[in-house]
């Protein structure tokens, strides 16, 4: 059925002044099927305008051109020292197999890195959903045929895809560069999951960034305010959860790891120690003797990883399917 | 009972008001003017928020800021929508009317007067925070006149109210209007003004641009003749006639109703006083007799656009 | 041909019923909603939508289910919404777009209408800026171009004139009259300024407590009928009533210098109202058959 109305009466034969007067739009409209990914890469864009994101890229590089670069200039030395005949594979250990996993760790896990996705997170978290309560966003977005979980999904994956991608490119680039250097010492048969792990690791400080930051976010109108709390929930709570480790599990060095690792970044490295299967050597550690950290006992820390996801995603699934589009 | 003297406010390098003077007699005022006149930082001298930074402002003899003594006569109800979304109704205007310095004697019984004045006595008991707009509107309002006030100022009082609740507070304001308070009300909304008042106070560019009747003013203004049209049979012969007159400027007919005949004059009241002649010399046949522009929306547009 | 109809629709909020077996038919072209707060506009708008589940009944929306298909509804309509809303952090241009791409118009198409809408709106340098820094007309333009920039045949406004100075009412009252009277697109304006709706709107439905009570034209509404003619006066003249009361006139009201009189018949009305004047002294500055406000029609029907 047409329910258009009359059209306006239309001009006469061919005029050589154009009618630039408002016209209808009859173009096409397609249907639902991607629309959460209009929000996701609305977000991104927004956040790739910002300098400070560059900034913080720039600073997650760091450890990995650091370790590059000294790869690059021992590189003259081990070749020979191989030539003459003596061993040693560069730069890393000799015969160790999980060295490769933990120049990932080291360079994933460096304190530089993990600090500068934290910083992009609440740089593009915390305003996701807090600004658009403050502007009642919401208001125009259920207006137009999509969900609140269309919005909701959309608002998450811009946050998570851009964090994975910063957490997981110069990973990339560090195997393809340790596939073109190693590869003959038996870098590929030695360690043959160790792409698979790296796309997993880097996707544990997006998940639960991402996740997190979404659940506060939604329930306040000040990026600021938000921004405040979760650096307070993650700094304040590393600190208490190395305190409680100490006093309660000063004699059992197992549990102590475990319990130290009770916070938002002590889950994230924890998880991805897990995931790169490695423990973590003295040279790691910075200890002179002989000491080596096992792996912290990963049951708890995966529970606290689901939860942590879990709460986020539903506290902000909670408030905004509270919002009304009209209200009387 | 307020009075301005020359006063003028800047906030920085922003003008706010530049050198206003007028005195605001009892009795229903309007304060008119677009966004950013000053229509805002007018009302806060005048409630004492704010101190003119040169001339001053007397309310009932006495200068209004930090002045509690004014205060206890003055009763504001601002535009702002947050309110004490914690307290109920009653509560808030209760706190509002200790403020005001009511006796404990009197104070519950003008609460709950007040409360009913505005229609919001069933609805006293609930939070604001789930109050509707006009809702709040009213809890605004009873707590502006919870202390029996001599001075009113009302900023946007009607906004949000349904037709049935700007009759309540426009009967309302006449009431207290008729028992000689002053009220200055500011609104956008030139229609309900005029249904409400004829004096008016017009802002443009922090001046005080126009004061008093809406009528009287609209006669000085000189360079917008005034339109008046005419419905009859004859209306090229009555134009006709009407283009010997002087001070008739012109006559203009409509393509779409050839009944129809607009003439413009400066001289109003020549007009309307010869044209019944004119009417009954010749027999003419009206059926419609109008000045569409004597009114408050007319008299802004052609006050403010110059 | 109606736009969109209500059939024996109950919609009930938990205990609380918002509307009872309401029917209605909503016409082509700028329909004005009318209503005390809690009429059941808010339901009422909320179902057309395709946001509410009715206990009975249904509404059917340029052709679709609001029950059943409210996405594909929400592609065919636009929403006004009455509160202050945008979405942060970008100018108006691409707050238009994206609302456009949001609707499910491809991207390509998406900016060009935008800026199409946006100039239509009135809105031109100052797209490029920050949504953030609008003034309040500024603002309700920009929402009343993203409620248009995908096309829709049918838009919600939802009092459109709020917190604008009367220039900007003015501005933004021409605009939907403009939009609904020959560029095709139907319109509801739902609003309390009854001088707006005077203005823009064809035909208006009235509701109270879940119920239409008046529904009809503007005209045929306020048509007072009869030979009641309203009288402005140059000053209140006892004596020109009396003398109009001798050409058997009745005097229905008298408010200051406007005279409401029920006339025999309407024979040579000006004639008369003159030579009565002039009997008495008086200056009659205009007159006109009366017809009832909106207000009043209003009144009448929701008291």
């Amino acid at each position: 059925m047409n329910y258009d109305l009359p059209p306006p009466p239309a001009s006469v034969g061919v005029s050589n002044v154009a009618d630039l007067q408002y016209r209808n739009y009859e173009g096409p409209l397609i249907s639902r099927t991607m629309r959460w990914w209009i929000i996701a890469k609305s977000g991104m864009q927004n956040t790739m305008k910002k300098p400070a994101f560059w900034v913080c890229v720039a600073f997650c590089l760091l450890p990995y051109l650091i370790h590059f670069a000294i790869y690059y200039f021992t590189q003259g030395l081990t070749q020979q020292a191989a030539a003459a005949g003596v061993g040693a594979a560069g730069v890393l250990g000799a015969g160790d197999p999980e060295r490769y996993g933990q120049l990932v760790y080291t360079c994933l896990c460096s304190d530089t890195n993990l600090l500068s996705i934290f910083i992009i997170a609440l740089l593009i978290g915390t305003g996701s959903i807090a600004a658009d309560n403050r502007a009642n966003a919401l208001m125009v977005y259920l207006s137009k045929p999509i969900t609140k979980g269309d919005y909701l999904l959309g608002k998450w994956m811009g946050i998570f895809l851009t964090l994975w991608i910063v957490a997981l490119l110069p990973c990339l680039l560090l195997f393809l560069l340790l596939m073109v250097v190693y590869t003959t010492d038996g870098f590929l048969r030695e360690n043959p999951t160790l792409i698979l792990r790296i796309l997993a690791a880097s996707v544990v400080p997006a998940l639960i960034h991402t996740s997190l930051l979404i659940g506060l976010s939604a329930w306040s109108k000040s990026p600021r305010l938000v921004g405040s709390i979760y650096a307070g929930i993650y700094f304040v709570g590393a600190i208490l959860a190395r305190i409680l480790g100490n006093s309660l599990y000063g004699n059992d060095p197992d549990m102590n790891n475990t319990v130290q690792h009770f916070s938002v970044s002590g889950v994230i490295e924890g998880m991805i120690q897990y995931i790169l299967h490695i423990t973590l050597s003295p040279a790691l550690l910075q200890k002179r003797d002989d000491t080596t950290l096992a792996m912290p006992i990963v049951a708890p820390l995966a529970i606290a990883a689901v939860v942590l996801i879990i709460g986020g995603i539903v506290a902000a699934r909670t408030k905004i399917n509270a919002v009304e589009v009209i209200r009387g | 009972m307020i009075v301005l003297e020359r006063a003028s406010r800047w906030y920085g390098q922003v003008l706010g008001l530049n050198d206003v003077s007028c005195t605001i007699p009892a009795g229903i005022t309007a304060l008119l003017g677009e966004n950013g006149a000053g229509k805002s930082t007018m009302i806060k001298v005048m409630t004492g928020q704010l101190k003119p930074s040169a001339g001053r402002v007397l309310v009932q003899g006495e200068l209004p800021f930090a002045n509690p003594r004014v205060f206890r006569k003055l009763g504001y109800c601002p535009e702002i929508e947050n309110n004490y979304d914690q307290m109920t109704g009653q509560e808030f205007v209760t706190l509002m009317a200790h403020l005001a310095g009511l006796p404990s004697s009197t104070l519950k019984a003008r609460v709950a007067e007040s409360i009913e004045t505005v229609g919001m006595t069933s609805a006293a008991g609930r939070k604001i925070g789930g109050y509707s707009k006009g809702m709040r509107q009213r809890i605004k309002v009873a707590q502006g006149i919870v202390h029996d006030p001599d001075v009113l100022v009302l900023d946007e009082p009607l906004n949000g109210l349904d037709p049935l609740g700007r009759r309540d507070i426009s009967t309302l304001l006449h009431d207290l209007a008729g028992r000689g308070k002053c009220i200055v009300i500011s609104s956008h909304i030139l229609y309900e003004v005029e249904q409400l008042t004829r004096n008016m106070l017009l802002m443009a560019k922090g001046r005080l641009m126009a004061q008093g009747d809406i009528y009287q003013i609209r006669n000085l203004i000189d360079s917008h003749p005034h339109h008046i049209t005419i419905t009859t049979d004859q209306a090229r012969s009555l134009a006709k006639h009407l283009l010997d007159l002087p001070y008739i400027l012109s006559a203009k007919f409509n393509a779409q109703d050839s009944r129809l005949l607009e003439v413009e004059t400066h001289a109003p009241d020549q007009f309307y006083a010869q044209f019944p002649n004119i009417v009954l010399e010749h027999g003419y046949n009206i059926t419609h007799f109008d000045s569409p522009d004597n009114n408050l929306e007319a008299v802004f547009k052609y006050l403010v656009s110059g | 041909m109606a736009v969109a109809t209500i059939s024996n629709l109950t919609v009930r909020y938990g205990s609380k019923t918002a509307v009872d077996d309401l029917s209605v038919e909503i016409p082509e072209g700028c329909v004005g909603l009318l209503g005390p707060n809690g009429a059941g506009k808010t339901t009422l708008l909320k179902t057309l939508l395709g946001f509410v589940h009715p206990a009975s009944g249904g509404a059917v929306v340029l052709g679709m289910n609001a029950a059943t298909e409210g996405m594909k509804i929400r592609q065919r309509i636009g929403l006004m919404p009455e509160i202050d809303c945008h979405i942060p952090g970008m100018n108006g241009v691409t707050f238009v777009a994206l609302a456009g791409e949001l609707a499910g118009m491809p991207s390509n198409y998406a900016l060009g209408r935008a800026h199409e809408v946006l100039e239509y709106c009135q809105l031109g340098e100052a797209r490029y800026r920050n949504v953030e820094t609008y003034s309040t007309g500024m603002k309700q333009r920009v929402k009343f171009a993203q409620a248009l920039v995908h096309g829709p045949k049918l838009i919600f406004l939802d009092e459109p004139t709020n917190g604008l100075d009367p220039k900007g009412r003015d501005e933004m009252l021409e605009l939907i009259r403009d939009i609904s009277h020959g560029k095709g697109v139907n319109v509801i304006v739902s609003s309390h300024l009854l001088p707006d709706i005077e203005r823009t709107c064809d035909t208006v439905i009235v509701m109270r407590q879940g119920q239409v009570v008046r529904q009809g034209s503007v005209a045929d509404l306020r048509e007072l009928g009869g030979l009641t003619v309203d009288v402005d006066l140059r000053h209140p003249s006892e004596p020109f009533l009396e003398a109009m009361r001798k050409r058997g006139a009745t005097i229905v009201s008298q408010v200051g210098a406007n005279v409401r009189l029920t006339l025999l018949d309407d024979k040579e009305i000006g004639r008369r109202l003159f030579e009565a004047a002039q009997e008495a002294g008086a200056q009659v500055r205009g007159f006109r058959p009366a017809s009832r406000s909106l207000q009043d029609v209003f009144l009448e029907a929701v008291e």
